[in-house]
């Protein structure tokens, strides 16, 4: 079909003269031949035409070779190998090269958002530090009347171990039962009932001092306040848990009242042991304390975290300048290898 | 060595064994370039220009026969030298002396100079024919005629379907036998027979 769409619009002369050519140079096929042998055997005109351009092959078969000129050899100088061949090695080195630098690229990315989330959470921990601070302290600094009227009886100063106890069972807002070991502490935790419950503060730090409150209680008992438990005996303990649960009932007792709720016989019993409280600033040491428990974490994963994110984000610059840079030259030898 | 090995020492980028294969060929390229353009200065551009870009494509060489993919560098060499030259042509004078001074090959010793002249006269006749030829002719009945390549070879060299080959001789053919008739009547008939057999 796409012969016959060929030869619409040439002439019969035409297609003759192409059909001997094709004669000519066996080009024909095998039922084409036959044909065009039998047109040969009755069309004299054809067979001097086939004749002639079988002489005029011929001559142009025998045009004799001419010399060359000159050597076409390539002069060494200009077509020298080095630097292909310097391209053509480099360019599979360079592709690895630029694979191997993108991938660690990701990674140095994926470390580097993964510290700053992480980074993030230390720095918001170490912001909530001040606030516990400022909480506990204004507790103190309104109860630093309410140890004054409570004077040891008997005995002298308690070791510090116990202030120091007592300080961190002021710092734990969410627990409001936890059940003070000295007057001291008693009168600024029940402030501090108060306090929290108009403006509730979530302190992670303390919580891993006391965890709930069912552990407070507990925590009465651990080996810690085993030194306060020493000098109190039985009854002073049943006091004390009617003091807590007296202290649960009541949901937002003002400060006057949470001072009435607790019992005035259990701050004595309290205060008749040798407490030997000295007029050490609450405030300092509670907040000293706090410090040291809440600071040094924070600092610790900060002082961590801080520099390896800044290490990775250099690490992620450098990488992605490699990275171009070898993309660069990887495609320069893949055009001239 | 033999013509595989020197192509991959080649594609190595050993200049040299590219050279050998550039002496053992360019005697064939340079005839060629020769017919297809006519004279000999354009043929020896065309040439140069052809092993240059052979040795440039030498990695593309995947195998078959070398002297067809030479051929096609060639053929399009002198695709870019004739368009190149109809920007500027060549005076007729310039290509008559050049012809005159490469003719000197054609003496054979043992024919006398009657035969030689009439051998001469006929080659150029021959050659003057096909420089009048369209350029896709041309080229087509050099590769033909002249190289004895088949069709399905200069399909491949000219990068055109067989139809097209065939039709491009078959004119070829037409117009070269139309030009030279005159020609052949002037040779005489003991000529005309030797030739024939």
């Amino acid at each position: 079909m796409l012969n016959f769409l060929r030869n619409r619009g040439r002439s019969e002369r035409e297609l003759r003269q192409e059909t001997l050519s094709a004669y000519l140079d066996g080009e024909l096929t095998p039922a084409e031949h036959d044909r065009f042998e039998q047109q040969l055997a009755q069309n004299s005109d054809l067979r001097n035409e086939l004749v002639d351009s079988q002489f005029w092959q011929q001559q142009m078969r025998n045009l004799p070779a001419r010399r060359v000129p000159r050597n076409f050899t390539l002069d060494p100088v200009l077509y020298g190998p080095p630097q292909r061949q310097f391209w053509g090695s480099a360019y599979p080195a360079l592709r690895a090269a630029t694979a191997l630098t993108a991938f660690l690229l990701v990674i140095a990315l994926a470390a580097n958002v993964y510290m700053s989330s992480f980074s993030t959470d230390a720095v918001s921990q170490a912001a909530l530090v001040p606030a516990l601070e400022s909480a506990p302290m204004q507790a103190v600094e309104v109860e630093e009347a309410a140890p004054q009227e409570i004077v040891p009886e008997e005995g002298g100063a308690l070791p510090e171990e116990e202030v120091t106890l007592e300080a961190e069972m002021v710092a734990d807002q969410e627990l409001p039962a936890a059940p003070p070991a000295t007057p001291f502490a008693l009168e600024t935790y029940t402030d501090k009932e108060s306090e929290a419950a108009e403006a509730p503060i979530e302190i992670t730090g303390a919580e891993e001092l006391m965890p709930a409150e069912s552990a407070a209680e507990e925590s009465v008992e651990e080996p810690k306040f085993s030194k306060q438990e020493e000098p109190l005996d039985e009854a002073l303990r049943e006091e004390l848990a009617q003091s807590l649960d007296i202290l649960e009932e009541t949901s937002e007792p003002p400060l006057a009242g949470a001072r009435e709720a607790v019992p005035t016989e259990v701050a004595e019993i309290i205060a008749s042991e040798e407490l030997g409280i000295e007029e050490v600033p609450p405030a300092a040491n509670l907040s000293g304390q706090e410090e040291e428990m809440s600071a040094p974490m924070s600092n610790t994963s900060s002082a961590v975290n801080i520099p390896l994110s800044l290490g990775l984000e250099k690490l992620s610059i450098g990488l992605g300048l490699l990275l171009i840079s070898l993309a660069i030259l990887t495609f320069i030898a893949y055009r001239r290898r | 060595m033999d013509e595989a090995a020197l192509i991959n020492k080649a594609q190595d980028g050993d200049l040299a064994a590219f050279n050998r294969l550039v002496i053992t060929y360019q005697e064939a390229v340079y005839n060629v370039a020769y017919r297809i353009m006519g004279e000999p200065q354009s043929a020896e551009d065309a040439t140069q220009e052809t092993f240059i870009s052979a040795y440039q494509a030498l990695k593309r060489f995947r195998g078959g026969s070398f002297k067809s993919w030479l051929m096609r560098i060639a053929t399009n060499a002198c695709y870019d030298e004739l368009r190149r030259r109809k920007r500027r042509p060549q005076s007729s004078l310039d290509r008559i002396t050049e012809e005159n001074e490469s003719f000197a090959f054609l003496r054979s010793p043992d024919e006398g100079p009657e035969q030689a002249q009439q051998r001469l006269e006929m080659v150029k006749a021959i050659e003057d024919c096909l420089r009048e030829l369209p350029d896709d002719q041309r080229i087509t009945a050099v590769l033909g005629d002249v190289e004895g390549y088949n069709y399905q070879e200069i399909a491949g060299i000219t990068g055109v379907s067989l139809g097209t080959v065939k039709s491009r001789m078959s004119r070829a053919r037409s117009k070269l036998r139309d030009c030279l008739q005159g020609v052949k009547e002037l040779l005489p008939a003991s000529y005309r027979l030797t030739t024939n057999t």
